[in-house]
């Protein structure tokens, strides 16, 4: 936050002006592309919901878990975004502590996606319910024991430390808005004028706000970790073949970062073609990226490999059933593509330079986010047909799970509930902040009142 | 008006439909035939009292399993509803055909003296007799301990209030004993033989005392009533003629598998201590937002005046 960074990767030095103007300039007009992008998105969220209808109604009995895969598809989904979720803290918080300057640009971006992806997160549990009528019991008759009730606890925490993370950032930003963006329509303007809180950038003002930053940047860490840890503990507290590890905590959320890590890499493309922010999200920055998601990859394929080769090594019992199921068996196919397509061969081909450039990246990052998908998948579904105790008497179709349209329809939605809450957040915001870009670039105006705020301390 | 009552009549009609499936289930039994010399053997046994008591004992112990303690046929496997019109329809000497013989996972009880057999019948027929509660009498039980000569006897007492309001004991009236188990309803019968109350309505049996009680040795003695011509009555006391159980009691303890009420003390810290750490940190950050709007507020005062 405090350093400049060097601007060379730039043409010309910019102004101020030209900074912000070129940021704020997408919210302007509303392309039919982007009206068309919503409209797409609302059709899939409503056949969603049309689905989710179908099971309420019908009951869970239109998914196809049942007896020994009693979490399917939509915890895989909860898990994943929970995953994804997390890259809002490794950005926002642990590069600016340890002051990795350059990913200031993507901390937004990276923070609306935890947002978008928490929120799904949340909604993949409720859906997973067969009487979501009866989730205040969680609350009322939870046990304090149980990971389920720290689970509760801690999604819905950090669902509003992002969405506080996302705000404080904001403030200046909305200001701006509020001054420039006159032309909006008034149900905007209101938005902004609420929302930047009579931002004037007093001195007062920016110590306020650093300071509220910097708590909620050291907050979201601990709550970060947590929350995916939880999640691990819900599987690892299980007395169950493939779940019951010492390391699911630090490898879900090596994991998480993994696939956040992805995801921002295919938001950065994304923005900076349709909001034409070539000289802000440099190839620089995909470079940056690429060498965050391999660093974060290498260490998910040291727990993978921590997590495989233990129980592999001895191949007794129940583990040696369940990894063979998943080295040779059935999933041994979709197992092998996942680990080569979405892990091995990434880190390989991100070795090179010119991989790490943005379309040779956006490709490899969106085999990397399908991969952490069905990784979720493979950790989730398999083990749970290899339990302690066999279920006795059940049909054999119980023996193997294949998703329902119904779940396949919903967990589409839910992926286009991410995407709508990122679409409308950067319909509305800029989607690179803009002071501390030009904090960056070194030719901040923003801090325009030092007069009034002497007048304060005279006052005083 | 019509509207409803076509309602009326379709619900009727489908409950009517409902229940005639339901019925046509439980029935779902092939045909089992009986030589007619068989059947025309008749009941040696009169439907005494005493038969219905000893039915009920034998019923119990083989018949309840299954047949369920209604007789209905709602016990833990698929069997025969004992109280049909079908089957009462039936000869004495029919049903003792096939108890003796059996058939399929219905076991025969050829080893069992007939008159036992001939006792069951009358009970399972006396199961569809129709009972109404308050044709039966009210009998009051109270139970003593008496521990004086180095043997340790349970007395019961059953008693009635007649005609002329004096209270005046029940003779020839069977009493359970029993001990309360772990489990919310369990007895454990402890006194293995039928003992029917004396003249002056008392029993007096001798109790084993072989039987684990809690860490304390307390035991919880029931005696009860159960009888056709008398309400259920039970009475429960507590008695430390048990052996201490040794036990360490983990029910009492905190642990990680209880409910609410057992929450470990460090869990009970850490996760409230936490989750207040970190929502009181939220909370600060909220008031530090709001003193920006302050500020804000304060600096366009500034500028307007």
């Amino acid at each position: 936050m405090s350093t400049p960074v060097t601007t060379s990767t730039l043409p010309q030095a910019p102004t101020f002006e030209q900074v912000r103007e070129d940021l704020i300039r997408p919210l302007h007009k509303n392309t039919f592309a982007n009206k068309l992008w919503i409209r797409f998105l609302i059709v899939i969220i409503i056949l969603g919901a049309i689905a989710y209808g179908h099971q309420l109604i019908k009951g869970l009995g239109v998914t196809d878990m049942r007896d020994y895969s009693a979490w399917g598809v939509y915890i895989a989904n909860f898990v994943f975004w929970v995953a994804v979720s997390l890259i809002g803290s490794l950005i926002s918080s642990i590069l600016k502590l340890l002051h990795q300057n350059w990913s200031n640009p993507l901390s937004r971006i990276a923070e609306m996606i935890a947002l978008g992806a928490i929120t799904m997160a949340a909604a993949s549990i409720v859906i997973d319910m067969g009487r979501p009528d009866r989730l205040q019991n969680v609350v009322l008759h939870g046990r304090l024991q149980s990971p389920i009730l720290w689970d509760f606890f801690v999604v819905n925490t950090y669902l509003v430390i992002s969405i506080i993370l996302l705000y404080l950032p904001l403030i200046p930003d909305i200001a701006i808005l509020r001054d420039r963006m006159t032309d909006s329509p008034p149900w905007q303007r209101k938005l902004y004028k609420a929302l930047s809180l009579g931002w004037h950038g007093t001195q007062e003002q920016w110590r306020l706000l650093r300071r509220s930053m910097i708590v909620m940047i050291i907050l979201i860490l601990p709550v970060a970790f947590s929350i995916h840890t939880v999640t691990s503990w819900l599987f690892a507290v299980n007395s169950r073949t493939g779940w019951h590890s010492t390391i699911f905590g630090p490898y879900f959320i090596a994991g998480a970062f993994v696939a956040g890590s992805a995801a921002v890499i295919i938001a950065m493309y994304v923005f900076r073609k349709r909001h034409k922010l070539q000289q802000y999200i440099t190839d620089r920055h995909f470079n940056m990226m690429n060498k965050l998601l391999v660093l974060t990859m290498l260490l998910y394929l040291y727990f993978n490999i921590n997590e495989y080769l233990v129980p592999g090594y001895t191949w007794q019992r129940l583990d040696g059933e369940h990894l063979r199921e998943l080295f040779l068996g059935h999933q041994a196919p979709l197992f092998w593509l996942t680990q080569i397509l979405g892990l091995v061969a990434p880190i390989v081909l991100l070795l090179f330079r010119r991989m790490r450039k943005p379309l040779p990246s956006l490709i490899i990052s969106i085999f990397v986010l399908l991969g952490a998908w069905m990784k979720r998948m493979l950790i989730v579904i398999p083990t749970q047909f290899h339990p302690e105790f066999p279920i006795q008497n059940v049909p054999k179709h119980f023996l193997e799970y294949i998703p329902t349209y119904t779940e396949y329809v919903i967990s589409a939605a839910t992926l286009a509930g991410a995407m709508l809450i990122i679409t409308l957040l950067v319909r509305v915001f800029p989607v690179v902040p803009i002071w501390e870009e030009a904090h960056d670039r070194g030719i901040n105006k923003i801090f325009k009142a030092e007069k009034t705020s002497n007048i304060h301390e005279n006052e005083a | 008006m019509k509207m409803k009552r076509n309602i009326l009549v379709t619900a009727a009609l489908g409950v009517a439909f409902l229940y005639s499936g339901l019925l046509a289930n439980a029935q779902d039994f092939a045909p089992w035939p009986v030589p007619d010399e068989a059947a025309a053997v008749e009941n040696p046994v009169a439907l005494t009292k005493e038969s219905l008591q000893a039915g009920k004992s034998l019923f119990d112990l083989q018949c309840k399993a299954c047949h369920g303690e209604s007789g209905k046929g709602d016990g833990l496997i698929k069997s025969a509803n004992l109280t049909t019109p079908e089957f009462l329809a039936q000869t004495d000497g029919a049903i003792h055909y096939k108890i003796y013989h059996g058939r399929g996972v219905m076991p025969g009880f050829s080893t069992l003296p007939d008159e036992q057999l001939w006792d069951v019948i009358n009970y399972v027929r006396s199961l569809s007799m129709v009972r109404d509660s308050a044709d039966l009498k009210d009998a009051t039980i109270s139970l003593y301990f008496n521990d004086a000569e180095g043997q340790r006897e349970l007395t019961a007492k059953v008693e009635e209030t007649n005609a002329e309001g004096e209270v005046v004991p029940v003779a020839g009236m069977k009493v359970n004993f029993a001990v309360q188990t772990h489990f919310v309803l369990g007895q454990l019968p402890v006194v293995p033989a039928d003992h029917y109350t004396n003249e002056n309505g008392m029993v007096t049996v001798v109790f084993n005392d072989t039987l684990i009680g809690d860490g304390e040795g307390m035991l919880q003695v029931v005696a009860s009533i159960q009888d056709m011509e008398y309400k259920p009555a039970q009475v429960t006391e507590a008695v430390g003629w048990g052996v201490p159980n040794p036990q360490d009691y983990w029910t009492e303890r905190r642990a990680l598998w209880k409910n609410n009420d057992y929450v470990p003390i460090w869990l009970l810290i850490s996760f409230t201590g936490s989750a207040l750490a970190i929502w009181l940190t939220i909370v600060y950050v909220a008031l530090l937002v709001r003193k920006i709007k302050l500020e804000g507020d304060r600096y366009e005062n500034d500028v307007n005046t």
